[in-house]
């Protein structure tokens, strides 16, 4: 086995063992007092001084305009990668992953549907910069500033090729899981980007087994495949993306123009790089508006039939919540098809609420997955369909370009281009002539 | 020169073994700790819980008063040991995080270092045609994108098909049945259902009648227009129910429940069937007197006689008088007696079966099966126990089955027991059924209000729904009755008696009957038929203004509705049930 691997493999059991290791806890048993002795009440410490928020709202915005200083105007991957380090150790470790921008998605959406429902400023805040800046500068916040793609980036030690093909469709399960999880939110099932946040027990060394073992496998997958979580599953990622594209200034490869050189070609691990077109034959023009116009003729049916896909899943959907949960096994114990009762449902019944306000609880919550699973489903369609349409419309381009939306702002690239490098040795001959 | 071109690629493979070698050791410590880790969570997940258990094992014993020292030593060490390894394992997880990431970052640095001393940058493979490159990848794209929905979709199915699918007011019941299951082959159609007296106040359950030929005189003395007379076994509240010529009725006391069967044309009985206790012992019952233990009319398909009784027994025979089944709903709790009655939608037997108070969770709607009456949905009703019947009308959006109880005016879907729609208006102990007319479900809340409501919407409907109300002469048994541009109230006491226009709810006039009224009104054509308590028949013109045609004493109590058929009356009187109709 070559040394290198050898060390992959050690990372990757590394990895395996500390999610074992830190495996949940259990309560320390009160010891039996005999001598009239009364259990203090238990307290519960009080939350994080909002001072404390607000120097996370000013550190991340001073991150992300650093990190776009670092990105557009010095282009320096040294720095970038400094400051994503920076970032790392603040938002992850120390402010332990929370809050996010990535999971505050899920505080806005819910906001936005149930009026009683109110966002503190500072995950307003926070949910928004980066949105913000996106418009101006693309992904800056990817790059250098998120905690979940520092931790991904700083494993990335033998990157491989993934084909475009696969990595389009891959990047449907981001649009699953953002739908999803907003679905979920709304309903108020629960806020499963938190919940299943694969690297927050890591930053807080410890957490549940599942979500250590998820966040290994993502780690250990990171190894090879330039930030996995990034590129296919992170639901902020997919808004970024989306509003990247629309960003005043893109990341270039090359400082001033490229000379297509193609020493960029494979710098990026996370397939953002996209080739010169070439010019279009009449023949490819042909096929592609043919198959242009079946997909436009398509698109609505495949908008209906993911709404009715969705519709089909809504029943198990709905079973994530617990109140649906709980009426599901109230009602096969008052049925006689289990035997014996949970803690939830005892709990439930000591609470002398009636069965039946639970049942029209569980059939209003059911009845409003149902909706959100027509509006997932739709969604899923109209992805899909939009991602069919865009792989058939042609892109004309006659330089390596970083594709806007897709590019994570880390600053790799840079170093591969000779025209960069043109301009670090003038910069330094400048230097050398001012300073002597 | 060529001494410093040597010395570089020397320097670079010492610094990669170097960081290698930084990895290593990074790799190594880690690997320790989490060696140390690991060996602890075993004691802690594995060898803990069985001390534990031992533990409890003794402390049992020691509980039981057994005095054994060595046993309480014993239980000592055991305690002290898992103490002490629970105490280890916190120690030690607090403490090894921080050296455990330490290591790792160490282990990283080194691999990173050794990664970038590796000189592999990616070099561009010769020759390429980027439009044929690109023909390639957003064909391979459009592929894969599609064999993802493809397969998402297939998943779909899969786990749609693997979803549970639980309708919580459809709780079946495993109720034994007596007997076999009638082999009847149909149902009967609405227009037969129309031509004949199914159920409590006729087809629809809205007390009017589809024939106008009936006599709005008779007289009990010289016999006019009485067409026969026949005794009734058991006394009973409930109201005559007819098919072509046979005509039904209960009856019971504390002891003894009863269907009868009487030949239409000459008031032969025909058949007598009993009825068992299924489940719930009639004399356990404390039924108000004016309920009586035979209040609920029974229901008529043409094939079978359902009849439900207040001990929550519900019966079927077949037109030889043969039972079919019975089954018993439950322990009723009811302050006054149950007085519903039965209502029938194509192959089910719907009961409202409501118990105790709202948050009793003792009320439900009932669905059987006609044929075997097991439980086809059963849903479950917040509601106070009432003594309404439910009506069943066609909507634009599907027909609903009406309810009323307090607090809630509900409507719910006759084929799955699921509800359509509600109103928390309903108020005081109800007994007044709701109909329907000029599409307005109208309720009565007893001497509050009556309310017209558009039947629509759904979950809580709102107060859009509510076309109008009125205050005046609200009855508190009797249900009410239109004609189509009025709507007839008729209280207990005294025969009061408030016409509302069925537009907009305002009083079109109110008189008084005199005596004490249980029966409800009745529409035949264009007049109005109401019997008081005493036995008295009135007849009245359905008019904006009040018009007595006919005052036809009976000689015996009523305090049932009565049955319309063509050329035909039938009223229950306290012993005879009564025939009339024009006689030659």
């Amino acid at each position: 086995m070559r040394r290198k691997d050898l060390l992959m493999t050690i990372l990757g059991v590394i990895l395996c063992l500390t999610a074992i290791a830190a495996g949940q806890t259990r309560r320390f048993p009160p010891p039996d007092f005999q001598s009239g002795y009364e259990m203090p009440t238990t307290e519960t410490p009080p939350p994080d001084a909002d001072f404390y928020e607000y120097i996370a709202v000013a550190v991340l915005a001073a991150a992300l305009g650093v990190g776009t200083y670092f990105i557009f105007v010095k282009r320096s991957r040294k720095y970038a990668w400094a400051l994503m380090i920076f970032s790392l150790a603040f938002f992850g470790f120390w402010r332990m992953g929370c809050v996010c921008p990535i999971g505050a998605t899920q505080n806005m959406a819910v906001s936005m549907f149930d009026p009683g429902y109110a966002v503190p400023i500072t995950v307003l805040i926070i949910f928004l910069l980066p949105l913000a800046l996106s418009l101006f500068h693309g992904r800056v916040f990817c790059g250098t500033v998120c905690p979940l793609g520092a931790i991904q980036d700083v494993v990335l030690l033998k990157p491989l090729s993934v084909p475009f093909w696969l990595e389009s469709s891959l990047r449907l399960l981001g649009y699953l899981y953002l739908g999803l999880a907003l679905v979920l939110a709304i309903t108020g099932a629960g806020f499963i980007i938190c919940q299943y946040d694969p690297f927050v027990s890591f930053f807080r060394l410890s957490g549940n087994f599942g979500v250590l073992a998820i966040g290994g496998a993502f780690l250990i997958m990171g190894v090879f495949i330039g930030r996995p979580y990034c590129r296919f599953l992170c639901p902020y990622g997919i808004l970024l993306r989306q509003l990247s594209r629309l960003s005043k200034w893109k990341v270039k490869i090359s400082p001033d123009e490229c000379v297509k050189c193609r020493l960029c070609e494979d710098s990026c691990p996370f397939g953002a790089i996209r080739k010169p077109t070439g010019e279009a034959s009449s023949e490819e023009l042909a096929a592609r508006k043919k198959i242009l116009a079946v997909l436009i003729l398509l698109f609505p049916f495949i908008v209906l039939a993911g709404g009715f896909g969705g519709s089909q899943i809504s029943g198990l959907l709905s079973r994530s919540h617990h109140d649906v949960r709980l009426a599901d096994r109230i009602y096969l114990e008052e049925s006689g098809q289990v035997e014996g009762t949970t803690d939830e449902s005892e709990a439930f019944r000591g609470t002398g609420e009636s069965i039946e306000s639970l049942y029209e609880l569980s059939a209003e919550i059911q009845a409003e997955f149902s909706r959100g699973s027509w509006i997932l489903g739709g969604f899923i369609g109209l992805v899909i369909g939009g991602t069919l349409i865009k792989h058939t419309i042609r892109r004309n381009s006659d330089e390596y370009l970083a594709d806007a939306g897709d590019c994570l702002a880390c600053g790799r690239c840079f170093e591969y281009c000779p025209r960069e490098r043109l301009r670090l040795s003038k910069l330094q001959e400048d230097k050398q002539v001012l300073y002597g | 020169m060529a001494e410093i071109n040597n010395n570089k690629p020397r320097n670079k493979q010492s610094l990669y073994q170097t960081a290698v070698g930084i990895a290593v050791v990074g790799g190594l410590f880690s690997v320790l700790i989490i060696a140390v880790l690991g060996l602890r969570y075993f004691r802690y997940s594995y060898i803990l819980p069985m001390q534990e258990n031992r533990l409890a094992q003794i402390k049992t014993e020691l509980a039981s008063g057994a005095e054994d020292e060595a046993l309480l030593e014993q239980f000592r060490e055991l305690d002290f040991e898992s103490r002490k390894i629970r105490i280890q394992w916190y120690d030690f997880t607090s403490m090894a995080g921080y050296p455990l990431l330490f290591n790792l970052a160490i282990l990283l640095i080194g691999a990173k270092l050794a990664k970038s001393l590796q000189n592999d940058k990616p070099m561009p493979v010769p020759g390429i045609k980027y439009s044929q490159f690109y023909v390639y990848t957003d064909s391979m794209s459009r592929r894969a994108v599609m064999t993802a929905f493809v397969l998402v979709g297939g998943m779909t199915i899969v786990i749609a098909m693997l979803s549970p699918e639980i309708n919580y007011f459809a709780i079946e019941e495993d109720e034994e049945t007596d007997t076999a299951v009638a082999a009847v082959p149909g149902l009967p159609s609405r227009e037969e259902i129309a031509e004949n007296w199914p159920r409590f106040r006729g087809p629809g359950g809205l007390g009017v009648s589809q024939y106008t030929d009936i006599p709005h005189k008779w007289d009990i003395e010289t016999g006019k227009n009485i067409l026969w007379k026949s005794p009734i076994p058991l006394e009973g509240r409930n109201s005559p129910i007819v098919w072509q010529d046979r005509v039904f009725l209960t009856g019971a006391t504390e002891t003894q429940k009863q269907v009868y069967c009487y030949d239409a044309a000459s008031g032969e009985l025909l058949w007598q069937a009993d009825v068992p206790d299924k489940d719930v012992a009639g004399s356990e019952l404390d039924l108000y007197p004016d309920t009586g233990y035979a209040a609920s009319t029974a229901y008529t398909d043409g094939y079978q006689v359902y009849a439900f009784f207040p001990t929550g027994d519900v019966a079927a025979f077949d037109y030889d008088g043969n039972r079919q089944w019975v089954v018993n709903l439950g322990q009723p709790d009811n302050i006054y007696g149950h007085a519903t009655s039965v209502v029938g939608y194509e192959d089910k037997i719907i009961i409202q079966y409501d118990n105790g108070l709202h948050d009793d969770d003792l009320s439900w709607l009932i669905a059987l099966d006609w044929q075997s009456g097991e439980t086809v949905w059963r849903t479950p009703r917040a509601v106070t126990n009432s003594w309404t019947t439910p009506i069943i009308i066609e909507t634009q959006q599907g027909n609903q089955l009406i309810t009323v109880s307090e607090p809630y005016l509900t409507a719910y879907n006759p084929d799955d027991g699921l509800e359509i729609w509600r109103t928390d208006r309903m108020s005081g102990e109800i007994a007044p059924s709701p109909i329907y007319d000029n599409g307005l479900v109208m309720v009565i809340s007893p001497y509050v209000e009556m309310a017209a409501v558009e039947p629509g919407g759904d979950e809580m409907i709102d107060e859009s729904y509510f076309k109008w109300t009125a205050d005046r002469g609200i009855p508190d048994i009797a249900s009410p009755v239109s004609d189509g541009q009025r709507v007839y109230l008729l209280s207990t006491y005294g025969g009061a008696l408030a016409v509302h226009s069925i537009q907009d709810g305002n009083l079109i006039w109110q008189d008084q009957l005199g005596g004490e009224f249980h029966a409800s009104p009745s529409i035949v054509g264009d007049k109005v038929y109401l019997f008081s308590i005493e036995g008295v028949g009135y007849v009245l013109e359905a008019a904006d203004e009040f018009v007595k045609l006919a005052e036809n004493p009976l000689g015996q109590e009523v305090h049932a509705s009565p049955a319309f058929v063509e050329g035909r009356m039938y009223i229950r009187g306290e012993e005879h049930l009564f025939c009339i109709g024009y006689s030659e």
